[in-house]
């Protein structure tokens, strides 16, 4: 069945095709929820909260990609989540790079290198992605969601302006504004660029 | 796109999307080949791109399937809605409220209707009190009996006076006759002296003179009641045990008898109960208006 047979059945309140399409998104939303929120369990109720709500909101879809409109659900229940979540302190982009007990990104570590590159490669590649996951976290929500949905998820600039209802300027300006910090807090930690960026 | 209006950051962004124009681009290249720095952020930001898109997705803690009974939940029971909701009682409120103000204001047009004679006096009487003396003398007193009538007169001392007769009267164990005659002169109280004496010649004299409520009035002679009309009159009806002297002696025991003659409007306005249907309709009126207000401001 297709997806535009699933959606129908599911606006006239068939849960079981609903399900499916929950099956074929879930890990993409899991995703989205794990990058913007940094933890398992806070992304796992924020993407249970998104399915609900599609589900009791799927009359109300008109169209459209429904990948970007699931991907709005999510990020909406992420940025509640966000606001009342007071766990979380304030950090700065500059100690990212001494990692502690509890380290969200911990499955980073368990990056399987390309074949191209040799085990320390591919551990300078761990700890490289490990960092910017991390520092990914510190940026303001709406830059962090940005930077998620495009340079992880690698959505383009108008499903991310339909996902989150903003304009395509506000989302280059934000990506823009989100890339910049996390470039600069890179190039602050030479020693875990590649040896073309060590001066 | 607006170059010109661009800050550094967005034209990198830009520039590693690869959303630039060819002209844009190139204008781009030509600064960065002039300025290492420019090149080493356009560098690392193509590093951090790349690595972002390598971020590995992590596992699906679980399915995040929805129960089958999902959409099949009943409904939350509504609040049973009441047959008569607010707006009702406030209206049948107001409708009370209306018709209260309604006949209060017919009461109120009434020229006679608060009077001061139509007030408590002119209710109904209750039952006679006997006296309780012993059943003989109580049955020759009545036999003998004397219709002691005591007018109030309109004068000016009367007038203001007219319930101190009746208050003497009712006080006082006993009234001596001839008193009351000289009282009587200036139109205070008359007694009616022949039927005085002829419970005198009865030769009964009983203890104690039944006054009671009695509804008719007795007329009193015009010679004696020249100024009945102008003045207001009180009515006693209850019931007293009043010895009546005259001359010395206990006259008389008289029927029971007003002690003030009415005059014709006072007639008329004892005639009129305290509780008229218009009164007691303004009473069930404010009282509906109350409860039904009450309601249906607790059902708001």
């Amino acid at each position: 069945m297709d997806e535009a047979t699933l959606i129908g059945l599911a606006q006239r309140g068939d849960v079981s095709a609903f399900n499916e399409l929950v099956l074929t998104h879930q890990a993409q939303v899991y995703n989205v929820a794990y990058r913007i929120m940094g933890d398992p369990a806070t992304a796992a109720d924020a993407t249970q909260e998104a399915f609900v709500s599609a589900y009791t909101h799927i009359k109300d879809y008109r169209g459209g990609s429904f990948k970007s409109w699931l991907l709005r659900t999510v990020t909406n229940a992420c940025y509640d989540a966000l606001r009342y979540d007071k766990r979380r302190p304030a950090a700065s982009l500059e100690g990212l790079t001494e990692g502690n007990g509890d380290d969200p990104e911990g499955d980073f570590n368990d990056f399987i290198p390309s074949r191209d590159e040799g085990p320390a490669d591919a551990a300078e590649r761990s700890d490289l992605r490990g960092f910017i996951a991390r520092a990914a976290l510190q940026l303001p929500p709406d830059q962090r969601i940005t930077f998620v949905l495009s340079d992880v998820q690698g959505m383009n600039y108008e499903e991310i302006a339909d996902a989150m209802r903003v304009s395509l300027g506000t989302v280059k300006s934000r990506l823009s504004r989100a890339r910049a910090k996390l470039r600069d807090a890179l190039l602050a930690h030479e020693e875990l660029l590649p040896d073309e960026f060590r001066q | 796109m607006n170059v010109d209006r661009m800050t550094e950051d967005e034209l990198i962004s830009a520039y590693v999307d690869g959303t630039l124009s060819g002209q844009e681009r190139a204008a781009f290249e030509a600064r960065a080949q002039a300025n290492a720095a420019l090149r080493r952020r356009v560098a690392a930001t193509r590093l951090l791109t790349a690595e972002a898109r390598q971020l590995p997705n992590a596992a699906v803690p679980r399915n995040f399937i929805l129960p089958r009974d999902f959409g099949q939940k009943q409904p939350a029971p509504q609040p049973k809605r009441s047959l008569f909701p607010a707006w009702v009682f406030r209206i049948g409120s107001a409708a009370a409220a209306l018709l209260f103000v309604s006949a209060l204001a017919v009461e109120v047009a009434r020229p006679a209707a608060f009077s001061p004679s139509a007030l408590p006096y002119g209710a109904p009487a209750p039952a006679p009190v006997e006296a309780p003396a012993p059943a003989a003398p109580l049955a020759d007193a009545a036999r003998n009996a004397v219709e002691a009538t005591v007018t109030l007169g309109a004068s000016a001392e009367g007038a203001t006076t007219n319930v101190q007769p009746m208050i003497a009267t009712l006080a006082l164990p006993t009234i001596d006759m001839a008193q009351a005659q000289t009282k009587a002169e200036p139109g205070a109280a008359v007694l009616s002296a022949a039927e005085a004496s002829g419970a005198a010649e009865s030769g009964s004299a009983p203890e104690t003179l039944l006054l009671t409520a009695t509804p008719a009035p007795v007329p009193a002679p015009a010679a004696t009641l020249p100024e009945i009309a102008a003045g207001p009159e009180v009515s006693q009806r209850s019931a007293f045990t009043v010895p009546v002297v005259v001359d010395g002696q206990v006259a008389a025991t008289p029927e029971p008898t007003p002690v003030t003659a009415p005059s014709p409007q006072a007639q008329e306005a004892q005639a009129e109960p305290l509780i008229t249907p218009l009164r007691a309709l303004a009473v069930v009126a404010l009282i509906t208006a109350l409860v039904l207000g009450a309601l249906g401001w607790l059902r708001k």
